[in-house]
This record gives structure tokens, C-alpha cells and sequence, in this order.
């Protein structure tokens, strides 16, 4: 494969608080490449979304990138070197705030949200401001903009776009805002969105139409996703590629068949496993035992091994960095996990341990109401 | 006339508290409210003011119920009842004029009628602070009451009771303070009751705005639905979560109310002779400005301190309560 | 706990618990003193248009004891006000809601108030239905203190007792509700439920805010709970596949209505309504190599204040009836359903004449309806849009069965033995009964009327 359009090396980013630092995100890697839909799926709080504003720069106080690169196109997003003083400086060659204003945020790399009423701004039409932001960011003249707009629209699926061109965004449904986010996303032809949840807050059907037509213009503009979501569902619909968190930590890589069919993290089996069926009955859901600590004090170790129902002693110690472990020649398939041999730590001879899975009770006593 | 007023404001501080914070959870919110305060500096220089001023406040109450002026003639030298100083206006210490040297006994000097400023200063904190407390809490309790209860029915009983108190609000205060008085009495009783009341809608309208999105959280409705009385919905739940800008807005509400009866003081409604007051003060030194500008110049100041004291206060509780800062 | 003594009317297993009978809301969309006013550019400058939300309309449906009736819906489709509306947190505009043989529409006060004992409700929010300010010990014993359920000492154990049923730790009795998760919230609004020991617990939503992994936990509790206290619970949730593992029959609403109910088993084989058919095919399945969803619906919910006549769901239906006065093909005639809609939304790039007619007739319907189409063509490319609309709507749209008579009929079931609504006329030549739902009573809860008016 060719250079990849989009590179995440070893991304740190923590959260100076009061009780304490928040690692958010611990150590992630990832590439994008020209044309495809990378996922990247996890529950709340594994740090999806401090993730993607991190590739942008959009971090904020408390918030800081502490380590890691970041290219984009053979430039550099975020780099540190060491100074002088043996303290980390950003490289000479990263961009500036203001190239990232001007050149990158929107232009190259733009963002869907979650919420379509909050990214919109209720006091201007739907037009206006689809208008007004292709006008700051292709250099084009207000009627140009205009026509260019009314034609996103279009584009986007928003019927009789000439007369809702003036509408207010309160006039539009929830899927038709998200239409016009995407559209707005679309309007500078950028070479990547980071797609937030974008569909999370709709319908099924209405997220149905949303994903269709996003496959549909993906393939026409031949644009790069970033595909934030916790859906299973939709990953499996529309990634080619999938990063798997978990607190912080991207602890499975594969493409979207291989995760599905070739589990091998424990934790996305246990997030497949706990998903009631709509295309079979489930009797008994199997959930994952307890709830994700927090960020602030991860477990040691495999963060995963207080819920995990193969922790064995070794997990606790170990702390596995992702490897591949496709066969040769096979596309990369990696995970954090010391249940593969190719990690080499002895988890077959390690004792299992008592976790959260097993017993204590801050988690999912699900099971209590048999005893009585 | 100021007989019980010391009373008074303890049972008011005591029941601001206990509706600060509804039936049940009034210790915990308040502990919570007092740590927040504490990391808050401007909030904290706040606390210190009033905290000093209710203080000296509590003091001379303390000595005028219980001791009858005791106190206060033993350590100053106290004029109150001594008609052979009339007619004397010293300098306070370190100033001179024609009447003469400034004496250390009369520390911020004497009135035109011989009294002792510095004594009238802190006897006249006690009213001040009286007034504030209870102008406010009449207020703040009344605006609570009208505003929760319009607010959470909403409909009909909304309409009725807002345009009441729109109406209360649309006349001038000053002027429906004054024919308040008029047609009650002038003393400060019915000042601090005339102030209270003109402060209602104020409170009013806080409140019923913070219950009507009170009003649509799903624990409002979650004790609805399960049976939960109206009046203990009111108070367990729609008034404690709708309290914070009630208390920022009831601690600015004090300063003003204070300024206000200064205010009707000087223009003799109020604290009636030889009642020391600050506002009354400032009226008898006004035609003593050029020869004795320190006359006038004290209780200004007293007034300035307490009342910007309580826009510190609240400007920090606004700040230390804004859930956009505490998440 | 379950052998408390309490005076009331006990339902058998089996029987209705609920039953609820042409149900009405609206909401008045204008409140206050200029409600509904507008201001004209021209004399008399003001208008007074009232408008109604039609937020759920003549909705009946049983719930038997013991059982979970699933409830799924998109958003503003009505389900959380049908839900409030059984409660009487809304005072329903027509109708009769029996719970346990006394009708809550009438009652309201004080005996309303303490029928709430034996109903409970779960928000869909833990964030937003617990009282920041109150701890989760007083938070359970609510409902208790309000019904004057045992005392202070009684209530307190029997709140940390609860708390350990829905797998909570009972030391968290002195805890606030920040410090616990979303799971864990939801777990305390189910103990709060749970506290009176109620007979039915409408559940609104209660797992759509939570993680996957939690959803799963959260579930499996609602279920053991169930067997547990012999709980009837009505579940309301967008997600199918949620609906899907918790219910025992499933109630499917569009627009204000009941467009179908049936067993779960029956629901999801052999959906009869095209809508039930439409939701199901747009659930994402976990599976990348399941295809994808298939057989998508276009366009919006049409608004609640002016709902379309005889079926609500005809303006977006796939599979509407042709009037009986034409005689098109199968081809012929969703090629004019689509050109219609088509043309209400303004969807046109071009208005020539050649080009629509061949973008959207490859098989062009002859005789009378050939005639229409034609007129239709000719307004469009004259830029006459409202006239094409109205041309279309008419003859075609509002002409078909599904625009003038509502549907209402039963079906025999394919899986299982229990009754199959669907509001659909492509079943009346299939249906055992039509008319209205309330005609259609349970089971061995009273006559069952076979009305039998198109069969």
C-alpha cells in the first residue's frame, strides 16, 4: 500500500485535573489511507473523541497532546522533539495554530459531530451558513458560494434545496441536519472527516439513509473517513478498517470481517457477545462484568484484565503492546492480548485470577436475585 | 422601635438556611456551597466583610439588649446619655477645625449634637444589617413561594400570580415604598416590610424561571410518578435545585436593600431620632459638610463597605455556584 | 416481600392488568395568553390558528399480567406520551385506561395519587431522573415516605435491601448520585420503582443511554426482577434489538398510532405492516457480511398537527394500494406513486417534459391514469408545481384505500398462539376481524367481536 494519507504514532493525550492526571489517550496508533473508512469503536470514556481532537488540534485546557506524532499528507500535525533542556518542544516543522486554522481544520480535515442542533447555529439559515463557510474556505465570491451550497445540497439529498436553502435549521429534521453537516463537511473537498457519532442521536431508518448516502459520496469523492462510533452495528455496515479502545488504548486492529469472524481480544468478543440480536431471539445476555475504570488510575498491566473473564495472573503484570497476529501474508490483524503465543509471556503457565468477572461488587451483580 | 429586631435577624440567617436548602439535604448543600465559596478568592474577601460587619453588628445588639449601652460606655465614652455635650461637633482624632482640637475619646468624632460617631457607627451596623437580612428574607420568601409555585403548576395560577407581580413591579419602588409608609407608619419596620415587598418580583421571576426547567427534569416527573405529593415536590426537589442564583441574586439583594433604607432614611422615612442610623446620620451631616466634611464622610464609608462587602459576596457565589465552573 | 398486606385489587396471572381503550392526546401547540396568535402583513395584522398535536390518537391495547409488552417507535412517533398518558402524568384528551379494573382517566387527586403505588415508572435519563441533591438512600424511600409504607427504620432497610436486589452495594445508601456510573443509576431508579412494590413498571427508554456492555447488565437485572416480583412491565424503545430480547409481544407505533402488535416471535418473522417490515429491514445488524439494510424508507414523518388521512404511514409507504377506478401494473403504478411524491417534494432537477418523463416511467401507465400523468407533465414544465400536486395527490394519493378508510384488522398467527394486529388494508383480505383495536379484546377477557366487515 502507498503512504498513508493519515498517521497516528504512539498519541498521548492526558487531562491535568485536580485529583490527578487523566490519560485519556495512552499511547494509540493508527493510519489512514487514501479512500477508506477507518472505525475506531469503544464504549464512553475509552477516549474516542479526545482522540479525533487531538488529530486537530482542538484539545483544551486541562487538556494537553503530550507525546506522539501526528502527519497528515507528509506534514506534521504534532511532533515533539527534545530541547535544549532536555524538556519535549514541538519540532520546528509542525504547523503553525494559524496554518491549522486556516489550512487543515475544515479545508483538509473536516469534522462531523454528534449533535446537528448544537453544530448548527439556530439564528441563521441552513443556507447561510453552508454558504458562509464555503465562502471563508474556498476563496470563492458570495453568489459562487451560493450556487456551490445550494448544489451540496443537493448532493446530500436535502430535497428542493433552493427553497430550503433559506430555511432555519429548527425547520429541518434531525436527519436532514446531519445531512447538512455532511454536506458542510463535503463543501471544501477535504481529504478526511472525522465522523463523531454522526448518527447516534437518529433513527435507525433515518441512520440507514445517512449511512447509504455517505457510502454512496465516499465513493464519488473518494474521501478518507474517520468513523468515531460504540454501534458494532454500524461499523460492521460501513468500515473497511477497525480500532478497537478500550481506556485509552487501542487494544485490537482489523480489517471489519476479520474483527468480526477472527475475534481476538477478549473485549471486543465481550462487546460482540453483549449485544442483544434484532435478527435472533437471545435468551440470556452474556454482558461484560463490572464497568470501565476510570482513566485516572487504569488497572495495571492489560487494562482490561479487572473484567476480563481469561485474566490469569500475567495479565496483571504484563502491559501487552499491540502485535500482529494475521498469518502470512494476510492483512494485519493486531491485538493486546497475552492469550497469543506470539507474545511470549508465559500466560499459559500463569495462575487465573480473581477479578471483577469472578466476584466484588461494584459491577454487574446481575446474578443476586437467583440467591434469594 | 428597634425592640426584637435583634431576634429578628437570627431567625432570619436561620431561615435563609433552611430554605436555602429545602427539608432534607440543607446541611449538605450548604457544606457544599461553603467549600466551593472557599476556593474562591474574591468570594472569600466577601465572606470576610460581611462576616466582620454582622459581627460588629451582633455585638451592639448583644450590648443594647442585654447590657443597655454597658458595654459601649465602658470602653468609649458614650454621649448617648449625657445632655451636657449637646451642641458640640468634635473632629474625629488627628483633624482640626474651629470647634477644636480632636479628642481621643470620640476616635471618628462627635455629631452636631456632641454624640459619639464612632458609637452611632457601630450601633447603627445593627440596623443595617437588621434591614438587610429582613428586607431581604420577605423577599426572598415571598418571591420563592409566588415563583416555585407559579412555576411548577404553570397554566392558569402562572398567569394570575405573574401578572400580579408584574404589576408590583412596574411602579417605581422608591415611590411605592414611600406610599407604603405613608399609609402604615414611617418607622423601619414598615421600611424594611415596604422594601421586602417591592424586592419580591425580583425573586419571583428568578425562581420561576429556574422552576420551569426544574420542572421538565425527569426527576420531577420520577416523583410524580411515584405519588409524591406536590408540596413535597416543591420543597424536596423543585426549590433545592432551583436555589443557587436565588442566593447569589438574595446576597446582592441584602447590599441593596441596605442602600435603599439609607436611602428612605435620608429622606426620614426609616429609622426615626435618636435611633442611630447611617442613613440618618448622613441626613443631619449634611448641613455640616463644609465645616465637618469627616461627619458625613464615616457613615459613607460604613454604607460603601457593607454594601460592596455584599456584591463581593455575591459575585463570588455566582462564581463558586456556576455549574459551568464546578462540573 | 411480596406478602404484604395491601387492599387491592389482585389480577391473576395471565389476565389484563391494563387495558387501554381509544386512547386520545393532543396537545395544544399555543399556550399562554396570545397563544396561537400570528401576525399578518395584512389587515387585521393578527390571526388566531390554533393548532393541535396529534401526539397519540385512538391507541388500545392489553397488557396481561406478568408479561412485558414491548413498545418501539421512532422519535416522535408518540411512545413516550402514550406511556405518560397510561400513567396520567398527562391528562388524556378521549378515552378509558382500565389498570386493575378501575379507569385512571376518570380518577385524579388524591386516589389518583395513590393508585401510583401499584405503577411505576423508569426514565430513560440516570443522568437526569435522580435528584443531584438527594442521596440515593432518601431516593428509594421516596415513594415509600409517599405512601406512608412502613417507618423511618423499616424504610431504610428495606431501601438498602433493594439496592442490594438490583446489584447495588448497600453501604452506597449515603452516597449522591454523581458518584455512581449510568448503570448504576439506572440500577437506583429501579430500586426507587421497585420500593412500593408495584404491579406494573413503565419502563421509558431505560437502557438506550447506557454502553452496550451495561445495556446487557441493566437487562438481565430488569429480567431477573421480573421473575423475581412477578412484574408487568410496559418497555418503550427505539432499539429492536433491545425490544426483541426483552419482550413478550411488541406493539409498533407510527405517528400517534398503532400500526401493529403481536407476539415478538410473530412480529419479527412475519411482520404484516409495511412500516413494522421497513423497521426491521433498516436495523443495523453486527455482522459485516450481512449486506447491509435493505429496502430503505424516503422522507420524513409528516408532522403530528396534520396527519394524513386513513393510514398515517401511506405518504411514505412502499406498498400503497392502487384506487380501485385504475388498472395499472404493479410497475406502473409505484412508478406513479414515486413520480408523486416526487414531485411534493419539489424533487426535480429539470423541469422538460422528456427528461421527467423519462426519469421516472420507463413503463408509462395508459388510459386515464396515462391521461393524469400527462396533465401533470404539462404543469411542471410550465413550473405550475402546486397545480402538478394537486392533480397527482388527488387522483392517485387520496384516491387509494389506505387514504380514505383507517385500517384496523386481525390476522391469524403464523408463530404461536396469540393475536396478530396489523393496521394495514393489505391484510383485509387475509384478516379474521376489522375495526377498531378496542373491538379486539384479549382472550378470555370478555366477547371477542368479530366484527367481519370487509371478509
Amino acid at each position: 500500500m502507498s503512504e498513508p494519507l493519515l498517521s497516528v504514532d504512539n498519541l498521548k493525550t492526558q487531562f491535568f485535573t485536580e485529583d490527578g492526571t487523566v490519560r485519556a489517550v495512552d499511547g494509540i496508533s493508527f493510519d489512514v489511507y487514501e479512500g477508506e473508512i477507518v472505525g475506531l469503536v469503544g464504549e464512553s470514556g475509552a477516549g474516542k473523541s479526545v482522540a479525533t481532537s487531538s488529530i486537530l488540534r482542538l484539545v483544551d485546557s486541562p487538556g494537553e497532546i503530550v507525546g506522539g506524532e501526528i502527519t497528515f499528507k507528509g506534514e506534521t500535525i504534532f511532533g515533539l522533539e527534545e530541547g535544549d533542556d532536555g524538556e519535549p518542544r514541538p519540532r520546528d516543522d509542525m504547523l503553525s495554530e494559524k496554518e491549522m486554522r486556516r489550512r487543515i481544520r475544515g479545508r483538509e480535515i473536516a469534522i462531523i459531530f454528534q449533535d446537528p442542533m448544537e453544530s448548527l447555529n439556530p439564528v441563521f439559515t441552513v443556507g447561510g451558513q453552508l454558504r458562509e463557510f464555503i465562502e471563508i474556505n474556498r476563496d470563492l465570491s458570495g453568489e459562487e458560494a451560493e450556487e456551490e451550497a445550494i448544489d451540496m445540497l443537493r448532493e446530500v439529498g436535502i430535497p428542493a434545496p433552493e427553497s430550503r436553502y433559506d430555511e432555519y435549521p429548527h425547520q429541518f429534521s434531525g436527519g436532514m441536519r446531519q445531512r447538512v453537516l455532511i454536506a458542510m463537511a463535503l463543501a471544501c473537498q477535504p481529504d478526511l472527516i472525522i465522523a463523531d457519532e454522526p448518527t447516534t442521536a437518529l433513527d435507525v431508518t433515518v441512520e440507514g439513509q445517512i449511512l447509504e448516502m455517505v457510502t454512496e459520496l465516499q465513493e464519488k469523492y473518494d474521501t478518507s473517513f474517520i468513523w468515531v462510533t460504540h454501534d458494532m452495528s454500524v461499523v460492521a455496515e460501513i468500515c473497511d478498517r477497525v480500532n478497537v479502545m478500550y481506556l485509552g488504548e487501542i487494544i485490537e486492529h482489523a480489517e471489519v470481517d476479520d474483527l468480526f469472524y477472527e475475534t481476538k481480544h477478549p473485549y471486543t468478543q465481550a462487546l460482540l457477545d453483549s449485544m442483544p440480536r434484532p435478527d435472533k431471539t437471545v435468551h440470556e445476555l452474556d454482558p461484560i462484568k463490572g464497568v470501565m475504570p476510570e482513566a485516572i488510575d487504569p488497572p495495571s498491566g492489560c487494562r482490561f484484565h479487572s473484567r476480563c473473564p481469561h485474566a490469569r495472573e500475567v495479565c496483571r503484570e504484563v502491559h501487552p503492546e499491540q502485535r500482529d497476529l494475521a498469518d502470512e501474508g494476510e492483512p494485519t490483524h493486531s491485538a493486546a492480548c497475552v492469550m497469543y503465543d506470539a507474545f511470549e509471556v508465559g500466560y499459559e503457565e500463569s495462575r487465573p485470577i480473581e477479578t471483577e468477572a469472578t466476584g466484588g461488587f461494584s459491577a454487574g451483580l446481575t446474578e443476586t436475585g437467583d440467591g434469594e | 422601635m428597634a425592640t426584637g429586631s435583634e431576634s429578628q435577624t437570627d431567625d432570619l440567617s436561620t431561615r435563609d438556611e433552611e430554605s436555602g436548602a429545602g427539608e432534607i439535604e440543607a446541611r449538605v448543600g450548604l457544606r457544599y456551597t461553603l467549600k466551593q465559596v472557599k476556593r474562591d478568592t474574591t468570594a472569600r474577601i466577601g465572606i470576610y466583610t460581611v462576616g466582620f460587619v454582622t459581627l460588629v453588628a451582633l455585638l451592639a445588639a448583644i450590648d443594647y439588649y442585654l447590657f443597655d449601652y454597658a458595654v459601649a460606655e465602658a470602653v468609649w465614652y458614650s454621649p448617648v446619655r449625657d445632655p451636657d455635650q449637646v451642641n458640640r461637633l468634635l473632629p474625629p482624632v488627628g483633624m482640626e477645625n474651629q470647634f477644636g482640637a480632636g479628642a481621643i475619646e470620640h476616635p471618628m468624632g462627635t455629631d452636631h449634637r456632641g454624640r459619639d460617631v464612632f458609637v452611632r457607627l457601630f450601633y447603627g451596623t445593627r440596623i443595617a444589617i437588621t434591614v438587610g437580612f429582613m428586607a431581604t428574607g420577605i423577599g426572598l420568601i415571598g418571591g420563592t413561594l409566588i415563583g416555585s409555585v407559579s412555576g411548577y403548576y404553570g397554566g392558569w395560577i402562572d398567569d394570575l400570580l405573574q401578572r400580579v407581580t408584574e404589576t408590583v413591579y412596574a411602579i417605581p419602588f422608591l415611590v411605592l415604598v414611600i406610599a407604603f409608609m405613608t399609609a402604615f407608619g414611617r418607622d423601619l419596620t414598615f421600611a424594611m416590610i415596604g422594601v421586602g415587598i417591592t424586592s419580591i418580583p425580583v425573586f419571583n421571576r428568578l425562581i420561576r424561571s429556574r422552576v420551569v426547567s426544574i420542572r421538565e427534569e425527569d426527576y420531577i416527573e420520577a416523583a410524580r410518578a411515584a405519588g409524591v405529593k406536590d408540596r413535597n415536590i416543591i420543597f424536596r426537589h423543585v426549590i433545592p435545585n432551583s436555589f443557587a442564583p436565588v442566593l447569589v441574586q438574595a446576597t446582592l439583594q441584602i447590599g441593596v436593600s441596605i442602600l435603599i433604607v439609607a436611602g428612605l432614611s435620608f429622606l426620614g422615612f426609616g429609622a426615626q431620632p435618636p435611633t442611630p442610623s447611617w442613613g440618618q446620620m448622613l441626613s443631619a451631616s449634611r448641613n455640616y459638610m463644609l465645616p465637618a466634611p469627616t461627619f458625613s464622610l464615616f457613615p459613607g464609608i460604613a454604607i460603601l463597605i457593607t454594601v460592596i462587602g455584599f456584591n463581593i459576596l455575591g459575585d463570588g457565589l455566582q462564581d463558586a455556584l456556576d455549574p459551568r465552573i464546578n462540573n | 416481600m411480596s406478602g404484604r398486606d395491601r387492599e387491592r385489587g389482585e389480577v391473576d396471572e395471565g389476565e389484563s392488568l391494563l387495558e387501554v381503550r381509544n386512547l386520545c392526546k393532543y396537545f395544544d401547540n399555543d399556550g399562554g395568553l396570545f397563544g396561537g396568535m400570528t401576525l399578518d402583513r395584512e389587515f387585521p395584522f393578527v390571526s388566531r390558528n390554533p393548532s393541535t398535536v396529534r401526539a397519540v390518537e385512538d391507541v388500545s391495547f392489553d397488557i396481561k399480567k406478568g408479561e412485558t409488552l414491548g413498545l418501539v417507535g421512532e422519535s416522535g412517533c408518540g411512545k413516550s406520551t402514550l406511556a405518560r398518558t397510561v400513567l396520567r402524568l398527562l391528562d388524556p384528551t378521549s378515552g378509558s385506561v382500565d389498570f386493575k379494573g378501575e379507569d385512571l382517566a376518570t380518577i385524579s387527586g388524591e386516589p389518583l395519587r395513590r393508585k401510583r403505588q401499584d405503577m411505576q415508572m423508569i426514565f430513560q435519563d440516570p443522568q437526569s431522573s435522580l435528584d443531584p441533591r438527594m442521596k440515593v438512600g432518601p431516593i428509594v424511600e421516596e415513594p415509600m415516605r409517599a405512601h406512608g409504607m412502613l417507618d423511618e427504620e423499616g424504610r431504610e432497610a428495606r431501601a438498602k435491601e433493594l439496592l442490594e436486589k438490583v446489584g447495588l452495594d448497600p453501604q452506597h445508601y449515603n452516597r449522591y448520585p454523581h458518584a455512581f456510573s449510568g448503570g448504576q443509576r439506572q440500577r437506583v431508579n429501579l430500586a426507587r420503582a421497585l420500593s412500593v412494590n408495584p404491579d406494573f413498571i413503565v419502563c421509558d427508554e431505560p437502557v438506550s443511554a447506557l454502553d452496550v456492555s451495561i445495556q446487557a447488565q441493566v437487562l438481565n437485572t430488569m429480567q431477573d426482577l421480573q421473575d423475581e416480583f412477578d412484574l408487568t412491565y410496559l418497555f418503550i424503545a427505539h432499539d429492536l434489538s433491545v425490544i426483541r430480547h426483552i419482550s413478550d409481544r411488541v406493539a409498533v407505533m407510527y405517528l400517534g398510532q398503532m400500526v401493529e402488535l403481536a407476539d415478538k416471535e410473530e412480529l419479527f418473522e412475519n411482520p404484516q405492516h409495511p412500516y413494522t417490515q421497513a423497521l426491521l429491514d433498516a436495523i443495523p445488524v453486527p455482522d459485516p457480511r450481512s449486506g447491509g439494510r435493505t429496502n430503505l424508507l424516503t422522507g420524513d414523518v409528516p408532522s403530528p398537527i396534520d396527519p394524513p388521512s386513513g393510514c398515517r404511514f401511506r405518504t411514505r409507504c412502499p406498498v400503497l394500494i392502487q384506487p380501485d377506478e385504475f388498472d395499472m401494473s404493479d410497475g406502473e403504478w409505484s412508478a406513479v406513486v414515486e413520480f408523486q411524491r416526487a414531485v411534493k417534494r419539489r424533487e426535480f432537477e429539470t423541469t422538460n417534459r422528456r427528461e421527467v418523463r423519462q426519469q421516472y416511467f420507463e413503463e408509462a401507465p395508459t388510459g386515464d391514469a396515462g391521461t393524469l400523468i400527462d396533465d401533470a407533465l404539462s404543469h411542471i414544465s410550465d413550473e405550475e408545481w402546486a397545480e402538478a400536486e394537486a392533480l397527482l395527490t388527488e387522483s392517485f394519493a387520496d384516491a387509494s384505500v389506505c387514504a380514505t378508510d383507517e385500517p384496523a384488522y386481525e390476522v391469524s398467527p403464523n408463530l404461536g398462539d396469540g393475536r396478530h394486529y396489523a393496521a394495514c388494508h393489505r391484510v383485509r383480505d387475509a384478516a379474521v376481524a376489522s375495526g377498531a383495536a378496542a373491538d379486539l379484546d384479549a382472550p378470555g377477557s370478555g366477547p371477542v367481536e368479530e366484527l367481519g366487515a370487509d371478509d
